[in-house]
């Protein structure tokens, strides 16, 4: 487990990578829309 | 093996399922009995440190996910105008109706006294309470799901004067299950929000009310999707032109949905292992455990949901929508027992006894049993040709 000495910096890692998270979940659920979506619009 | 006898001027088949079906009836009566006259101890192997085992787990949790299909499928259709999946929405109501009668059914053989169930809103209310929440909404969603499934019995009966009043009531019925499923279906996560210290890092998260709540619009869209698969190839010859003409487009459209709400709870808990930065526990034996079940059950159905609505496969989004099932049926179990009490050595840890087992077999038997009769009867899977034009 990665060692963390203060409060602080527990949060910058933990809330930083779920940002990071929130961004990837954004692009990816456009992505999967675009995947569901893409050949109705074809059609 | 069949051989028949005479049953009130009918020729009644004895079956190899009938003969399977009398059997777990009573053996579940048997038991039913033995719970009711010995107590909790001599059909159980709960204790003090799981005072809650596979009737709650079972029955309670994953019952109520299931049942979700009734919420889901009325939302679709009478807040979002989605019109062309109106057929589903009394099967699906039907479902949740008797998910959760059975839920409560199953609640009299958990509570030490029965009897007592109702205390919580006569003789001594918690408000504050988790639980408090769930049984009141549990109580009041139930009747919310008879009132939305009565027109069927209704026009089966042939009242149409009370039926027209209960139509009316269509939209408000709807708002009023989709808040109190937001409020219970999210609130028995919360339930396990008291126990971050028996519940496994990996599964404990503050945010297990939103996952639950998450999952449970899965379960219900995937109930739907299985259970009208079921419906066409068992009750076929009781679902009218209508029914069978959109049962794929509604399998199509769900499974687009239920690809989407799938991404997203799967991102919820990303999100839950990412803000309490559990991830050093993914390396050890309950790390894989629940890598399988993020993996297997939860990013699988959702790709193979996705590739069936885009292929219009809909033979493929009803087999992944049993493995979504599944999904949140072993997700509710890794919470509430395998994840439970995941400290304890292991000769202490809870595995239900068999008479356990046979209750609850015992009232999803029950459940089969009763939307058999009621769809055998009822205008439910067709539409009465009175009101067709309605």
């Amino acid at each position: 487990m990665q060692d963390f000495s203060t409060l602080h910096e527990f949060m910058s890692f933990s809330k930083g990578l779920t940002y990071v998270l929130m961004g990837v979940m954004l692009v990816a659920l456009g992505g999967l829309w675009t995947f569901l979506t893409s050949r109705d619009e074809e059609e | 093996m069949s051989h028949e006898t005479t049953a009130a001027g009918k020729r009644f088949q004895i079956t190899p399922v009938r003969l399977l079906v009398g059997g777990i009836l009573l053996l579940g009566l048997i038991v039913t009995f033995l719970r009711f006259t010995q107590g909790l101890g001599a059909v159980t192997n709960l204790d003090h440190n799981t005072p809650w085992g596979l009737w709650i787990t079972f029955d309670l949790l994953c019952g109520v996910a299931l049942a979700a299909g009734g919420f889901v499928t009325s939302a679709a259709v009478y807040i979002f105008g989605l019109n062309k999946y109106h057929s589903a929405v009394r099967p699906a109501v039907l479902t949740g109706f008797l998910g959760y009668a059975l839920v409560v059914l199953a609640l009299t053989y958990d509570v030490g006294i029965p009897w007592r169930l109702p205390y919580p809103f006569l003789v001594q209310p918690g408000p504050s309470s988790f639980l408090f929440e769930v049984g009141l909404c549990v109580a009041l969603y139930l009747t919310v799901l008879f009132l939305e499934i009565s027109p069927a019995g209704l026009e089966w009966l042939g009242k149409s004067r009370l039926r027209k009043i209960v139509v009316k009531m269509t939209l408000v019925l709807t708002i009023l299950g989709v808040v109190l499923s937001t409020l219970h279906q999210s609130s028995l996560g919360g339930l396990y929000l008291i126990v971050p210290s028996k519940l496994h890092p990996l599964w404990y998260s503050s945010y297990l009310p939103l996952e639950f709540f998450v999952s449970s619009i899965v379960a219900g869209l995937s109930m739907v999707i299985f259970e009208g698969a079921l419906s066409y190839r068992f009750l076929g010859h009781k679902m009218d032109r209508e029914h069978i003409q959109h049962k794929d487009d509604l399998a199509i459209g769900f499974a687009k949905a239920g690809s989407l709400v799938l991404a997203g709870y799967f991102f919820i808990q990303l999100t839950g292992l990412a803000a309490d930065n559990d991830w050093s526990y993914l390396g050890t034996g309950y790390g894989a455990w629940y890598i399988l079940e993020m993996g297997g059950f939860v990013a699988l159905p959702c790709l193979l949901f996705a590739l069936g609505a885009r292929e219009k496969n809909v033979r493929l989004i009803r087999w992944t929508a049993v493995l979504a099932v599944l999904g949140i049926v072993l997700n509710r179990f890794n919470v509430s027992l395998v994840a439970f009490n995941w400290h304890l050595a292991s000769d202490q840890r809870y595995f239900p006894s068999w008479m356990e087992f046979v209750i609850s077999i015992f009232l999803v038997t029950l459940g089969v049993l009763a939307y058999t009769f009621v769809v055998t009867r009822m205008p439910v899977l067709y539409e009465h040709p009175e009101y067709a034009e309605e």
